[in-house]
């Protein structure tokens, strides 16, 4: 029989047995709530890891209450999902150690990432937090993106690079805001070493 | 959008990934900005290049696949008051980016370079003298303390080795005018444990020489092995001489009539002849196998005009 004169059969779609989709809810920080499909929840180990563990079912993801994400906020986890949803079902790369990498980042993932630094940075904070392989790996592309052709100088300006006394003076305060006493210490060391004291104690 | 970046309010997982996809130059820019900046690069693991140091040119570093980074080109570097400058190309056809860091010489970008690509050797190149940059005095101040890896030199061998005594790979070569080394100098050297041993004409290697040397990997130019001393060698390397070889090619460029008889040479020797197509495309002899008792295999052949002996355990 040829392709031409084969009967036209309609098809009960209803009739088809579908494998029902498993969605899990979400909230930020700030109280918004999404639905990421179980597929898109596998390209977070964290996420993925976190269901699992929970073993929800259908139900339980409609009668629980959803699950608090606490330290991402509701403009930054619906970046992170809708990135999810597009790349779901996608492979998860594994880091073959070849420095510089090698990574072309996809239209949808430009436009997306096409935001403020200041969320940019909360994307990349949320992709490695929620252990986003590829997100991370394209979030940080895009950083790596703003030195090119620059300067010394114009590398510190845009990277807020601080000097090395800077680093110094911000590492002193974290060591006083922490233990006031360890600092007093510190300095009872250094004064008695420069006074040619063997031992402190 | 702002135009700025707080990269190191990162945490510290994601700030490496920045660093990971960033190019070589940019890089070696930020390497340069802060302790911080430095270690960070460091961490990175970016391929580790050669690091030479060369008297007629100044310092090289190759950079995979095409590019290369110079500095301490211009004389006198040594002792200038100015840093040196920089010359970096990622492509042989590009032009290439210079830049300067205060404070930064020729010490200090060796130095530095070794600390962000993990190389803890640098090599040292010295050829005719009368052609370098930099003395051998100028030389030994700046890579005083540094540990070298390959140390080569055209002439003056016998002074030169006496500055750098310790080395991983040592490469003799001189003049035409130039007299034979000391035997007993170079004797001294070539029995220490240097792990590669390239003699091209400073002297002529002898059997027993060759049995007193600890290396792993020898190549001599100037042989003076009879094919019977050949299987003199063979004989008592089964028996338990030279442990650590695992690989000695002696060639013979000056005679030009030199063949060698595989009989006299694998006398008394258990082998087997192996024709490998490896082998035979590359013009050679057979591959003759020997076997110790501990089960290491020693691999014989020969092409015209040299002498190989591998082993493999």
């Amino acid at each position: 029989m040829s392709v031409e004169n084969a009967p036209v059969v309609d098809v009960d779609e209803a009739a088809i047995p579908v494998e029902k989709k498993m969605y899990y809810r979400f909230e930020s920080n700030d109280k918004k709530e999404f639905r990421v499909s179980e597929l898109a929840i596998q390209q977070s180990e964290t996420l993925n890891r976190l269901v699992e563990a929970m073993g929800y079912t259908s139900e339980d993801v409609e009668n629980k209450p959803a699950i608090a994400i606490e330290n991402i906020d509701g403009k930054t986890l619906k970046l992170v999902f809708q990135w999810c949803e597009h790349h779901k079902g996608e492979a998860i790369p594994v880091d073959d150690g070849s420095v510089p990498k090698i990574v072309e980042i996809p239209e949808f993932d430009a436009k997306l990432m096409d935001i403020d630094n200041g969320l940019l940075f909360k994307l990349i904070w949320a992709a490695d937090y929620l252990n986003i392989v590829q997100l991370l790996n394209v979030s940080c592309k895009k950083v790596a993106n703003m030195a090119q052709g620059k300067t010394p100088a114009q590398l510190r300006r845009v990277y807020l690079l601080p000097s090395d006394e800077e680093d110094e003076a911000a590492k002193r305060a974290a060591q006083e805001a922490q233990d006031p006493r360890a600092r007093e210490v510190e300095e009872e060391f250094e004064e008695r070493k420069r006074q040619g004291g063997n031992s402190f104690f | 959008m702002a135009s700025t970046f707080p990269l190191f309010a990162l945490p510290i997982k994601a700030a490496k990934k920045v660093f990971e996809h960033l190019e070589v130059i940019e890089l070696i820019i930020l390497s340069t900005r802060s302790t911080r900046t430095k270690h960070l690069v460091k961490s990175v693991k970016l391929p580790v290049p050669r690091i030479e140091f060369n008297a007629h040119l100044g310092c090289t570093i190759s950079l995979s696949p095409r590019g290369d980074i110079l500095f301490g080109l211009s004389e006198p570097e040594i002792d200038s008051i100015v840093p040196s400058t920089l010359r970096i190309r990622l492509n042989f056809s590009d032009a290439p980016s210079y830049f300067r860091k205060p404070g930064f010489f020729v010490r200090e970008w060796l130095e530095h370079f070794m600390c962000i690509f993990n190389q803890p050797l640098v090599d040292a190149r010295f050829g005719l003298g009368q052609y370098s940059r930099y003395t051998l005095e100028e030389a030994c101040k700046l890579l005083e303390g540094l540990t070298i890896g390959r140390l080569s030199m055209y002439e003056n061998a016998s002074e030169i080795i006496r500055q750098f005594p310790i080395m991983d790979t040592l490469h003799v070569n001189k003049s035409d005018l130039e007299p034979d080394l000391s035997e007993d100098f170079i004797k001294k050297i070539l029995l220490g444990n240097i792990p590669s041993v390239e003699l091209i004409r400073a002297i002529p290697l002898d059997l027993n020489t060759l049995l007193m040397m600890n290396t792993i990997d020898i190549i001599s130019h100037q042989p003076l092995l009879t094919d019977k001393e050949l299987n003199t060698f063979l004989k008592l390397w089964l028996k338990g001489s030279n442990p650590n070889l695992q690989k000695l090619h002696l060639r013979y460029p000056g005679l030009h009539h030199r063949t060698f008889d595989k009989n006299v040479i694998l006398r008394g020797i258990k082998n087997k002849e192996v024709n490998e197509e490896d082998f035979v495309l590359m013009n050679t002899s057979p591959i003759y196998y020997i076997k110790k008792r501990d089960g290491t295999l020693g691999q014989v052949y020969f092409d015209f005009p040299g002498f190989y002996f591998r082993t493999r355990p």
